[in-house]
């Protein structure tokens, strides 16, 4: 895990109105942070590929157009350069099938997109807390 | 009021000293010293006359009071009578004199000069004589000089300050000069000095500070011996007084060691005799008595149609001032009458120091009060420095000076007047009476007297009879037979005698015979001879003289000239003039006839023997023969031609020269008019001077005085410059015509003044400098006395210019004060204020428009939002009508699958068919169940997403935009967040009912009653505001899914809790019954229900409250999704929950069922099997 200043964090959703929450919070998390987003799975790789300075942690979305989470998620973690990067995935959905399936392709973490943004707030804190100071 | 008089008042019988002061400048001063030393009790007065300006208030008594409080100073009143230890002050424009012992005040008099000091002086001297003490202290002038003079003679006592001590020297130094002063002191001395003066009794006439003649007889001896002079005939307390005073001035307190002095110092035996020798007049010394003798006297005289000279004598003339009246008044009389008669005065006196003064005609310009101006300009010329003037030659020339002893020395004779004042009265009665009887001598027939005020002949009245009112004292003389003769020898013959005492008296006898054989041998032997005066008049014959001298016909004269013959007149005046210019006797030979026709040779020597005493002497040739006589006659006869023709050449020269003369003394009158007129100029220009050192002397009096204020005016102006200059606030003064006043040093900060901008107008001076309209603020506070006050501008700094009235101490308004505070700073900062507050304005209209901004912007992103949570809800309304559709068609389904069944029951040959159908049905609905729910979860999930964009960025907007969200804005973001609230709640049921639909019922055994707790206690969690009574049984177990039992529970307990809100001492129970028994049961708020039976034995869970309740009838729609038997606004809810508690309960295969009644509460019943 690098140490930087700032850390970088790529979230990876297809809703916009998602990412602009999940990037508010991040902003407001009191973490100094520098949030880059994408709308999809290739989107996210072509990023990660060309990216010298890789991000600090990657929010996941599962449901995306084109590659779905799990396939992006599998793919990082396929890869030499990006497999250490902390990934978490974060969707809207309730499954447990979701939740197995993502640990088993290799999340580091899985994250349900509270109804409630305070709660979902406290969520997303906890997740910087738990893997940005490490 | 002064320390306590009344015991020195007691002695005011007691005659008291006077001391009278004068002063002219300086005198203030010198008054100050000597008060000093002036003891608070002194048993004397003082008056102090000082020179004063009429115009002005004299601040005498004021200066001298605070200089020493314990004395008493008086200012003169007319009629007030002085009394000792008191001060008395002259008031200013008025004389005083004093008059049997009373001031007199008259008004000055209207000449400019004027002499208050001399008149005080000399009327003190008259009124209290011995007890007069004159003190002259500096000034300028003569004033005071004459004074002194006349206190002198009075007997009394002069000091004069030393003119060293004198900021003015030139009157004490004058005073000095006349040589009547007892001591030269400075004043404090002064002052102390009179004390002791007193005290040693020189002053006041003690009797028992009287010498007994015993002690005045060596003085007598002594002042005789030394000074030739003697004094045995005058007044013994004169003589007494003038000793004691002596003394005094010596310090010696016993005569004896006094005489010893005088015995051993030759000096002091000098100034004894001259102090005795008081011999002090003045001109035409008492005016009145003066005018009488020009009227009774003089004017006579003047009338006369004599020729002959009018002879005077004034014997104890002293310095001669008497004898140079009497010559002036004569002279102007004659003159007057048109008289060509010569004026002779004899003055004499045995004063030799006097007699020089006398000579020299030189008086201090002061005797102007006495003289007339006309005779001033007549006979007086001014020195150059205008203090003395010296009489006129011409009237020198009338009098001779001489030295003579009127007791001892022979007198005048033929005499037309004598005047001999104020010397009688110094002398014992004998000697006034034999002075008398010489006066009687010495004038001729129808001769006058002039005698002093306070003399008269006394027990002579039978030789002197008084002319008008006796007052006057002037007496004409009366014949008395026998005729007086020359009373020398025989009255004196008593001194002689006692001078002559030892003398054999055989000496008389030898005398006597010498005398007469000296007379017969003249008689016989010496030849014819006259003595003559300078103006040819015979004095004595001796000898036959009558051979030449003859009367003329006509009147009788002594003149030589007539006597002789006519022949030898003009030869004997010649050879007197000779005589004087060669300084050598003379000698003419004439011939003379004789009575019976001879003709006689005569020798004629005329000498010279006294200054203008002439001897002619006779002498006729003896034995001469008739050839001699005829020879002589014919040389007289030869000569005779020759002299004719001389006589006739010399009378023609004669007359030549009276033509020269005449016309000299015509160009000489002219001269001497044109003289007169540049004199009478002079006089002027003197008398001007006069006035103007008059008026120098009292303004600088004045001045002396206002210099003691002025101090204290500089220290006051000191202070008030110090605290001006303090202050360092701009200051103007302006009176009342808006000239400069004064100004503060810090003024020049505004505008350069100078000191000689002082009295100019402010108008004149810069007006940009002072701020506008200056004039008209100060105009209006002089006449409103309101201040003026103006924010000004002068440069680049701001001023409060404040315009207030000038108030003196009386009240009255003289001017104005300008001030200038400057408010620059404060301007400044409100400048920055203003600028401040523009700035905020700008900046809060910016934000305000920033904020509008927002605000569009804001209320587009709502509508935004609002239509994409229209478009939300429409999307769930149809999904919503698709599930119920869905539902309905579920339970329609499932309706006909249980009819189906039923039916199927009944028919056994059915059965199979009707289980194929029913598996067929069940797999349907199994399919069909899976595909709602599954597109239940989907669109639940589905929606779930916009939703929470919806919510969660209405929270975003109102956490991070709240202050700039105006309360409407909040109002309509706190409806949508609302809307969305709803609509994800309704969301998770539906997510609720399709999960429960799929799960697996996993039954075990759990206590209920714990489960119940616990929900209880998460309801108060989350109300806590609210104390509701919750019954919960213990101990109650249950088999079946706990999670499913616990959503249960939570519905009914939330559901209780929901409705029981509005309810005051709410009560939930749950609880637990057996199926089949019949219990008495009643809701919880009383009402009696009907337990509806069941056929097994089961336990029945209840949950009841004391709530709102609802609608009975409406009992069998309570579990039907989405219908609510209460408002929104009562209670909130979806509707589902009770529809997801009967699926729940029907899953377990259990039964649910409710009672109510509206306002009673409710009670909720259910099995689990």
């Amino acid at each position: 895990m690098k140490k930087t200043a700032t850390h970088k964090i790529l979230i990876a959703d297809d809703d916009p109105n998602d990412t602009e929450m999940t990037k508010r919070i991040l902003s407001k998390s009191g973490f100094p942070v520098k949030v880059e987003t994408v709308s999809f799975g290739e989107a996210a790789l072509d990023f990660l590929q060309k990216e010298d300075d890789l991000p600090s942690l990657i929010f996941l979305d599962l449901k995306m157009p084109g590659l779905s989470g799990i396939e992006t998620l599998r793919l990082i973690r396929a890869d030499e350069r990006l497999k250490n990067i902390t990934v978490i995935i974060c969707t809207n959905s309730l499954l447990e099938a979701d939740r197995k399936a993502s640990y088993a392709a290799g999340a580091d973490g899985f994250l349900h997109k509270a109804f409630d943004i305070d709660r979902f707030a406290t969520d997303i804190k906890s997740a910087l807390e738990r893997w940005l100071t490490e | 009021m002064g320390p306590d008089r009344t015991v020195k008042d007691k002695k005011r019988d007691v005659p008291f000293p006077i001391v009278g002061m004068g002063a002219s400048a300086g005198g203030l001063h010198a008054l100050e010293c000597f008060l000093e030393a002036l003891p608070g009790d002194f048993d004397f007065a003082v008056v102090f006359i000082q020179h004063l300006s009429p115009s002005h208030k004299s601040l005498m008594p004021e200066i001298l009071s605070s200089k020493r409080r314990d004395l008493e100073f008086i200012e003169i009143e007319d009629g007030l009578q002085p009394l000792p230890g008191r001060l008395y002050l002259c008031p200013p424009a008025v004389e005083v004199r004093i008059h049997e012992g009373a001031f007199r005040v008259i008004p000055r008099p209207d000449e400019h000069i004027h002499f208050p000091i001399d008149e005080f002086l000399v009327s003190l001297a008259g009124d209290a004589a011995e007890r007069a003490i004159a003190v002259i202290l500096s000034g300028a002038g003569t004033d005071g000089v004459r004074g002194i003079q006349a206190v002198k003679t009075g007997g009394g006592t002069v000091f004069v300050q030393d003119p060293g001590t004198a900021q003015f020297p030139e009157l004490p130094l004058a005073a000095t000069g006349t040589g009547q002063v007892d001591s030269v002191l400075p004043p404090a001395d002064i002052a102390r000095e009179i004390v002791k003066l007193l005290e040693s009794g020189a002053v006041i006439e003690a009797p028992d500070k009287l010498l007994t003649p015993l002690e005045l007889e060596p003085f007598y001896l002594l002042m005789r011996e030394k000074t030739g002079y003697s004094f045995n005939h005058y007044k013994k307390s004169v003589v007494s007084r003038r000793i004691r005073r002596r003394m005094y001035l010596h310090g010696f307190s016993s005569v004896s060691e006094y005489l010893n002095m005088v015995a051993n110092k030759d000096e002091e035996a000098a100034l004894l005799a001259s102090d005795l020798m008081i011999g002090v007049t003045s001109f035409f010394r008492d005016r009145l008595a003066w005018k009488s003798l020009r009227i009774g006297v003089v004017e006579r005289l003047a009338a006369q149609k004599d020729d002959t000279p009018v002879r005077v004598w004034t014997p104890a003339c002293a310095t001669g001032e008497e004898a140079y009246s009497i010559a002036m008044m004569l002279r102007h009389e004659l003159d007057l009458a048109g008289r060509k008669r010569e004026v002779q005065v004899f003055a004499t006196d045995v004063n030799d120091r006097a007699l020089e003064k006398a000579r020299e005609g030189r008086y201090p310009a002061s005797i102007s009060a006495d003289v007339p101006q006309e005779f001033m300009r007549k006979f007086f010329t001014y020195s150059d420095d205008g203090i003395s003037v010296t009489i006129s030659k011409d009237m020198r020339q009338h009098v001779i000076f001489a030295k003579q002893d009127i007791l001892t020395d022979p007198p005048f004779s033929r005499l037309d007047l004598v005047i001999c004042r104020n010397l009688l009265i110094y002398l014992e009665p004998d000697a006034q009476e034999k002075c008398v009887t010489l006066f009687h001598y010495a004038l001729r027939p129808g001769g006058y007297l002039f005698l002093g005020n306070a003399e008269s002949p006394g027990r002579m009245s039978a030789l002197f009879k008084s002319l008008a009112h006796k007052k006057c004292r002037i007496y004409e003389k009366v014949e008395v037979e026998p005729p007086s003769r020359l009373p020398l020898s025989v009255p004196f013959a008593a001194e002689r005698a006692a001078v002559t005492l030892r003398q054999p008296p055989a000496l008389d006898q030898i005398q006597s015979v010498i005398q007469l054989s000296q007379d017969t041998l003249l008689e016989a032997y010496a030849p014819a001879a006259v003595t003559i005066d300078q103006n040819y008049e015979v004095l004595y014959h001796n000898g036959p003289t009558s051979r030449y001298l003859k009367q003329p016909h006509g009147a009788t004269t002594r003149n030589l000239l007539k006597l002789i013959p006519e022949n030898l007149r003009n030869r004997i005046r010649a050879a007197i003039y000779k005589v004087t210019q060669e300084a050598r006797p003379v000698s003419i030979r004439a011939g003379i006839d004789g009575d019976e026709g001879q003709r006689r040779q005569v020798s004629i020597r005329v000498s010279r023997i006294k200054d203008n005493l002439f001897m002619i002497v006779f002498r006729e040739k003896a034995g001469l023969s008739s050839e001699a006589s005829s020879e002589a006659l014919e040389t007289v006869c030869v000569e005779e031609p020759a002299v004719r023709q001389l006589e006739i050449e010399l009378a023609a020269t004669r007359q030549e020269l009276q033509t020269n003369i005449e016309q000299l003394k015509s160009f000489n009158e002219e001269q001497q008019s044109s003289n007169e007129e540049l004199q009478a100029a002079n006089e002027e220009l003197e008398t001007s001077r006069e006035e103007l050192q008059s008026l120098n002397e009292e303004l600088i009096t004045v001045n002396t005085q206002l210099q003691v204020k002025v101090e204290e005016q500089e220290e006051t102006n000191n202070d008030l410059n110090n605290f001006l200059g303090s202050t360092n606030i701009p200051t103007i003064f302006l009176d009342q015509l808006f000239r400069l006043k004064r100004y503060t040093p810090a003024i020049t900060k505004l505008i350069k003044l100078i000191p000689s901008d002082v009295g100019r107008q402010i108008i004149d001076m810069s007006q940009d400098f002072l701020g506008p309209d200056l004039i008209a603020d100060a105009q209006s506070v002089l006449e409103n006395l309101v201040p003026a006050k103006k924010e000004i501008r002068i440069d680049n700094d701001w001023y409060v210019r404040t315009v207030l009235p000038y108030r003196t101490l009386d009240n009255r308004i003289e001017g104005v004060v300008v001030t200038y505070n400057d408010i620059t700073e404060i301007k400044r900062a409100e400048e920055v204020l203003h600028k401040a507050y523009d700035e905020l304005e700008e900046r809060v209209s910016e934000r305000t428009r920033e904020l509008k901004e927002l605000n569009d912007t804001l209320e587009q992103r709502i509508s935004e939002r609002t239509a994409e949570l229209r478009a939300a809800n429409e999307t769930l309304s149809d999904s919503e009508a698709a599930a119920l559709n869905l539902m309905e068609d579920a339970i329609e389904a499932r309706q006909e699958a249980e009819k189906v069944s039923v039916e199927l029951l009944s028919e056994v040959e059915e059965r199979k068919q009707a289980e194929k159908a029913l598996k067929r049905a069940n797999v349907q609905l199994a399919a069909a169940n899976k595909e709602l729910e599954s597109f239940i979860y989907s669109v639940s999930h589905d929606l779930r997403a916009p939703l929470r964009t919806i919510s969660g960025f209405i929270k975003i907007l109102v956490q991070d935009y709240s202050d700039r969200l105006d309360v409407q804005a909040r109002d309509y973001m706190d409806r949508v967040y609302g809307g969305s609230e709803k609509m994800s709640k309704l969301i998770e049921e539906l997510l609720y009912l399709s999960q429960i639909s799929r799960q697996e019922v996993d039954r075990i055994k759990f206590s209920i009653s714990n489960k119940a707790a616990s929900i209880v206690v998460g309801l108060r969690e989350t109300d806590p505001g609210r104390s509701v009574e919750v019954g919960i049984e213990e101990g109650l177990a249950a088999f079946a899914d706990p999670g499913l039992t616990e959503i249960v529970l939570s519905n009914l307990l939330g559901n209780a809790w929901k409705f029981t809100s509005k309810t005051e001492s709410a009560r939930i129970e749950f609880g637990a019954f057996e199926e089949g028994t019949v219990p008495d049961l009643r809701t919880a708020s009383g009402g009696v229900v009907e337990a509806g039976l069941s056929p097994a034995r089961k336990t029945v869970y209840y949950v009841r409250d004391n709530g709102m309740g609802f609608d009975p009838k409406y009992k069998e729609r309570l579990f039907t999704p989405f219908q609510r038997l209460h408002s929104d606004k009562e209670f909130e809810g979806t509707g589902i929950g009770l529809s997801i508690v009967e699926r729940i309960i029907r899953r377990h295969g259990g039964r649910i069922w409710a009672e109510s009644e509206r306002g009673k509460g409710a009670a909720f019943f259910f099995t689990l099997n």
